[in-house]
């Protein structure tokens, strides 16, 4: 079935056309918010609230883009606000932390004592560094790069996604290129 | 200052650092591929910096994203019924809250209309610090006399008791 065929079922509410939507997109989807949240269950629960929400708005979907295109545009605006509520819940817990003291902490040693993880330390510490300067990055930049580096989209399909020019899209990864550069020099160096 | 003019004058490990990933991803000319080569075999500072930086720029190569949950539909389907389910409890006890606010705002409003409506029709109680108060009393009195002498004021009846 063609995506065009698919959407026409779907907004007629044809809940077998939602399961094929489901079962075509879910790996696409799941592994872009992944690549947003690096957590395997923030990105199932972001996952699921996606297609929750293509059941809901089907309607207002015009077709003048692909729908995997749409897809993705509903994911990263998920995925972004999940990482933005996180933020202040994770100031507030810093905060709790201060003057309560770590409630997890017995628990983060007990998990670091499992060595179950096929990676090395090495490979782990160097994840976060990694991750932590890709979240440093502005929020554009962070995007288009992800979108490039880890979902291997092109710069054109980038261009539809994000609704920027050709120019933009190559301006936003050679920025965040720079941006990543320069912080794993200051880290390394320093 | 650009990277022709960094190559040109030589400073090459402050050139080497603005191309450093442009160099591992093999996406910078090749002139510069070969300039950076060539300072990495000979500036052993640089060449520990880039294989720092290398390492962890590939890191995400190497990872594997897990899978997605073989339950993901049955679970999916199930957010939606709930979701639906608890919609129709939101607007349930949207309704209730609301019934509760008109009916507290009503009696509010109706007690303060009592109270606009007493001293409207009472005046606002300065009758009773009027300077000629006794008058006024007698006035009222004069229609409730429990004596037949007419004339005794109520002052004087309380005054009696």
């Amino acid at each position: 079935m063609t995506d065009e065929e698919l959407t026409l079922r779907l907004i007629a509410k044809d809940n077998l056309a939602f399961r094929e939507l489901v079962q075509k997109y879910q790996s696409m989807v799941y592994k872009a918010c992944y690549n947003l949240l690096n957590q395997s269950q923030d990105a199932e629960d972001i996952a699921q609230e996606v297609f929750i929400e293509v059941f809901e708005s089907i309607s207002q979907f015009r077709q003048q883009s692909k729908l995997s295109t749409w897809l993705y545009r509903i994911t990263i605006n998920k995925s972004l606000n999940h990482l933005r509520k996180n933020k202040w819940k994770n100031l507030v817990n810093s905060i709790e932390q201060f003057f309560v003291g770590d409630k997890n902490a017995n628990l983060e040693i007990e998990d670091k004592s499992a060595n179950d993880s096929p990676y090395s330390i090495d490979y782990l510490e160097r994840g976060k560094v990694l991750q932590t300067a890709i979240d440093s990055l502005p929020e554009n930049q962070k995007i288009a790069f992800t979108l490039n580096k880890f979902d291997e989209l092109s710069y054109q399909e980038i261009t539809e996604i994000m609704d920027l020019s050709l120019a933009s899209v190559e301006s936003l990864i050679h920025r965040a290129k720079i941006n990543l550069q320069k912080k794993l020099i200051d880290y390394y160096k320093n | 200052m650009s990277n022709e003019k960094l190559r040109e004058a030589g400073m090459n490990c402050k050139y080497i650092n603005r191309n450093l990933i442009g160099y591992i991803e093999r996406s910078i000319p090749i002139e510069l591929q070969e300039d950076i080569d060539k300072h990495l075999s000979e500036c052993l500072s640089c060449k520990s910096l880039f294989e720092e930086v290398r390492k962890t720029y590939l890191v995400f190569d190497e990872r594997t994203i897990p899978e997605v949950n073989p339950f993901f539909y049955s679970k999916l389907e199930h957010k939606l019924r709930t979701k639906g389910q608890k919609e129709v409890q939101l607007v349930t006890e949207l309704v209730w809250k609301l019934r509760s606010v008109a009916a507290t705002a009503l009696i509010f409003v109706g007690v303060s209309m009592g109270v606009i409506i007493g001293k409207s029709l009472y005046g606002s109680g300065a009758a009773l610090s009027n300077p000629n108060r006794a008058e006024i009393l007698q006035e009222y009195a004069s229609e409730y006399y429990l004596t037949d002498s007419g004339e005794e004021t109520m002052n004087a009846l309380i005054s009696n008791e």
